[in-house]
């Protein structure tokens, strides 16, 4: 699945959620069933600063493809963490740039504050597309993920 | 305790609910504080029937427009104990009344060799505007360590002064723990040096009264939101000699007692500092609420919210998981932690419960790293709340702590 068709499905996911209350609930679940938790992000280079929460993101280059790691003292942000992963993480470079997280605009500001979003989120995005410009051009008809 | 109603709860409209509807449990009251209803109808009543600008217009409206402005400021003038209504300087914020002092009072006071002295308690309003005109002016920024508590010892401060310290500025209650400095204490000792002081009461003239003939600081400032008036509203209270040693700062209509080819003079007074339209409407309401407080009485309003406090310190202590930060001393504003839970977290879900609460740096970044905290929640009563918000406030971290994620929904 293109990055793209995985982030409008999110986004369906949580427009069917509906309200601020089961999106928190789901948040919550994504976050806490992250295998490693983005656990090994956590160092001082990878802080992103100026974010509500505590806030590590990685992002790099491997062959054609985008890595993404991060993690959140919060499990809210987690849990969002834990969708830009399923997007990005692994996905082919070329199609980085015309893929951003529109599922955000899903998701409640009742739960993701506009601040979390600009110093946070929006940090973690500009990490990804830089790695994408960073990786090489991908192999004819290779798969990625 | 429990069971006990705020005698002012009924009077601020936004707390009261219809049959059906989730009460709100407001604990964010140092982030700004609910108006009353008297409040509400004074800005009504002024653009309905009094609305004109003042210090320009020659006919009745504007004259009488101006009249009420400056009933106000006597108004504040009382509240204070200042000397004179000269020394009531209306601004926006506590913030303009402190960015004001930075620039005005460096220029006139300060130059290289010369330092300022601050306290790692302040809030950005009263660390950031010193600093930057230090740096500007060559200025040396110096500032006093709080102690890992929170708390603050008045001889951190003396021991940074000198005789080329001009000025002192410290706050007369955290806006993250609620610990109040000993003030007398810091203005004897910047006064022994010569140097000016001046206390940012934005927290505390919502919870004690403030004098600042008592005090003697040189300088004083609040935001008119937090002590339940409009926002657009702050007061910069100065001693009339130190403000007299002012230049402007903001330059424009109104300050001007003439100007010409043959140069151009500032107005003495308040008026020098309050350049361009006020916000007459902000100032009224704040006046409002002042006669709010005091037809209620101050006094007795103040000793309730002060039980409420220990009671608010006595019912999170018991909370499983739940840590408060701060000096033990019971406060109407208390910031905790809540193990496994991000600040962040807290505040979301205790919002989605009904109870509002702050969580963050709450723009106090030396501090929160005195104390080695990357955030906490904080808690900050008004006069209205009651034992009821304390203990739905309680309740939800119970909660959070007995259940997870699991918390209740509306």
């Amino acid at each position: 699945m293109s990055i793209q068709a995985l982030d409008r499905a999110y986004a369906r996911t949580f427009r069917a959620l509906g309200d601020p209350d089961s999106q928190c609930q789901y948040l919550l679940s994504l976050a806490l069933g992250r295998e490693d938790g983005g656990k090994g992000t956590r160092s001082p280079d990878r802080r992103v600063k100026g974010c509500k929460t505590a806030l590590w993101a990685v992002a790099w280059a491997e062959g054609a493809a985008v890595r993404f790691q991060a993690d959140s003292d919060s499990l809210l942000v987690g849990g969002v963490l834990a969708v830009f992963q399923a997007l990005y993480d692994g996905a082919p470079a070329a199609e980085v740039p015309a893929a951003p997280p529109e599922f955000l605009e899903e998701v409640s500001r009742e739960v993701i504050y506009p601040e979390v979003r600009e110093n946070g989120l929006r940090e973690c995005w500009r990490r990804v597309r830089q790695a994408a410009e960073t990786a090489d051009r991908p192999p004819r008809g290779g798969k990625i993920r | 305790m429990r069971g006990t109603h705020s005698p002012a709860a009924m009077d601020f409209p936004i707390l009261r609910t219809q049959p059906g509807e989730r009460p709100l449990a407001y604990l964010d009251n140092a982030a700004t504080t609910q108006k009353p209803e008297a409040v509400i109808r004074r800005l009504a009543d002024y653009y309905s029937r009094e609305n004109a600008n003042i210090h320009r217009g020659g006919y009745p409206l504007s004259l009488r427009a101006e009249q009420l402005y400056e009933q106000a400021r006597r108004r504040v003038q009382g509240w204070l104990g200042a000397a004179s209504p000269r020394e009531v300087v209306f601004t926006r914020s506590s913030t303009e009344g402190l960015n004001l002092l930075a620039h005005a009072g460096l220029e006139a006071w300060a130059g290289p060799g010369d330092n300022v002295v601050v306290t790692e308690l302040e809030h950005a309003s009263n660390y950031y505007p010193f600093q930057r005109q230090c740096a500007v002016r060559q200025v040396e920024f110096r500032v006093a360590a709080a102690r890992r508590d929170g708390s603050l010892d008045p001889e951190a401060v003396e021991a940074l002064l000198d005789g080329r310290t001009k000025l002192v500025s410290v706050t007369a209650m955290s806006n993250v723990t609620g610990f109040r400095p000993d003030l007398k204490a810091v203005i004897r000792a910047a006064h022994r040096v010569g140097a000016r002081v001046a206390v940012d009461a934005s927290q505390e003239i919502a919870h004690h009264r403030v004098d600042v003939g008592a005090l003697d600081c040189d300088f004083l400032c609040f935001s008119g939101h937090k002590v339940y008036g409009p926002t657009g509203c702050g007061v910069l209270y100065g001693k009339e000699e130190a403000l007299a040693q002012l230049p402007p700062w903001l330059y424009g209509g109104g300050m001007l007692e003439r100007a010409g080819p043959g140069g151009t003079a500032w107005k003495d007074g308040p008026d020098r500092f309050e350049a361009g339209s006020p916000d007459v409407a902000s100032v009224l309401g704040l006046s409002a609420a002042l006669d709010y407080l005091d037809g209620k009485g101050v006094s007795a309003l103040f000793a309730y919210e002060a039980e409420l406090a220990r009671y608010l310190r006595e019912r999170l202590g018991a909370v499983p998981g739940v840590r408060l930060h701060g000096p033990d001393c019971p406060s109407p504003i208390l910031t905790f932690s809540v193990e496994g839970w991000a600040a962040y977290d807290v505040g979301v879900l205790l919002g989605r419960a009904g109870v509002a609460v702050r969580c963050g740096a709450h723009c106090a970044y030396p501090l929160m790293e005195r104390m080695g905290l990357d955030g906490s929640c904080r808690v900050s009563l008004g006069i209205y709340n009651s034992a009821a918000d304390v203990d739905a406030l309680a309740g939800e971290l119970e909660r959070m702590g007995r259940t997870g994620y699991v918390y209740s929904s509306p």
